[in-house]
């Protein structure tokens, strides 16, 4: 019974920092995404902007499938704004 | 009667609810309706953060009535805006980058081919034949765009040049782009490339009766899809005389 009590206490302790560490990593990874496509002024670099912008909105509203679903998003649209960079810089 | 009330107000909130549901997915529908005008303005290319800000509200606004539960004073702002920006993409992309109007492409005429000689060539001249096929060389896009690339200017100059002093001749500006993308995007991209290369053209004093514009996409290539070399070279505008003889 006590090591029952105990090991619930720790999940208590532990938890929150798990989830605010997965908070963390969606502003990271939105962040990231922001750095990407900075300077960028093409759909796609927009697109990319205000779905991280979302994916954060959604994480602060502790909704973190939203956020992830707007985060991989915002990852495609980064992919497509850099491999239009890279066409226009071809010879 | 008294215990009736409380199924009575379930039902009227569960109803209340789902009209509310029905008329959100109503708006959303229009709001996506005014986003696919927007890009048939060619917002993407002419008002990209617009339609961005268009595009990412009518996402949010699906991502909220697909949680289930439904809550009109988040989601109707996210439609709403998402409406707004459409329509204000598709107003700034007509007034930036307005419609050609469709090239009318006069029957061929039978010409003389005996007409007086040519002046003396020069060298900013290009030579050109009866039915002959030139890829002008150095006529390049941007990625996805009709916009002509400075160093297109060159060439198109030449065949300026060519064309008032030859205004026996007839072309045809045909436009091809490689075979990554849509067929119809592709389609659409090439007519909107020949009527850029068209314009320039026409706007440098070339007779607008010399001319016909077609875009062929990516029906005709010249060289390998597979390779990177071989989509560059695809990608081309190409002069074809229209003269028979």
């Amino acid at each position: 019974m006590r090591r029952s009590l105990w090991i619930g206490m720790v999940l208590m302790c532990v938890t929150p920092l798990w989830l605010a560490q997965a908070e963390e990593s969606v502003d990271d990874a939105a962040a990231s995404i922001i750095d990407a496509v900075a300077g960028k002024n093409d759909f796609h670099a927009h697109m990319a902007r205000k779905l991280a912008a979302i994916a954060i909105h959604e994480r602060r509203d502790r909704d973190r499938d939203g956020a992830r679903e707007f985060l991989n998003l915002a990852r495609q649209h980064a992919d497509q704004a850099r491999s239009v960079q890279e066409e226009q810089e071809a010879p | 009667m008294m215990r009736l009330w409380p199924s009575l107000v379930c039902v009227a909130a569960l109803s209340a609810c789902g009209t509310a549901a029905v008329n959100l997915a109503y708006e959303l529908d229009l709001a996506k309706k005014a986003i696919a005008d927007a890009r048939e303005a060619d917002a993407e290319r002419c008002a990209p953060e617009l339609l961005a800000e268009a595009e990412s509200s009518a996402l949010w606004a699906a991502h909220e009535l697909g949680e289930g539960f439904i809550h009109p004073k988040v989601t109707r702002p996210l439609i709403e805006r998402a409406l707004a920006s459409a329509k204000e993409a598709q107003r700034t992309a007509e007034e930036k980058c307005p419609k050609l109007p469709p090239v009318v492409i006069p029957e061929p005429v039978d010409i003389e081919w005996s007409a007086p000689p040519p002046p003396p060539p020069e060298p900013e001249v290009i030579q050109l034949e009866p039915q002959e096929i030139i890829v002008l060389e150095g006529v390049n896009f941007e990625v996805n765009s009709a916009d002509l690339t400075p160093s297109s200017v060159d060439t198109l100059d030449k065949v300026v040049n060519t064309l008032t002093r030859r205004t026996d001749i007839r072309v045809e500006v045909s436009a091809h782009t490689d075979s990554t993308g849509a067929d119809t995007y592709n389609m659409k991209l090439s007519n909107r490339r020949a009527a850029s290369a068209y314009r320039y053209l026409v706007d440098h004093g070339v007779d607008p009766a010399q001319l016909e514009a077609k875009g062929y996409g990516e029906t005709r290539p010249i060289a390998d899809n597979g390779t990177k070399a071989g989509r560059a070279e695809n990608r081309r505008v190409e002069l074809h005389v229209l003269n028979e003889q």
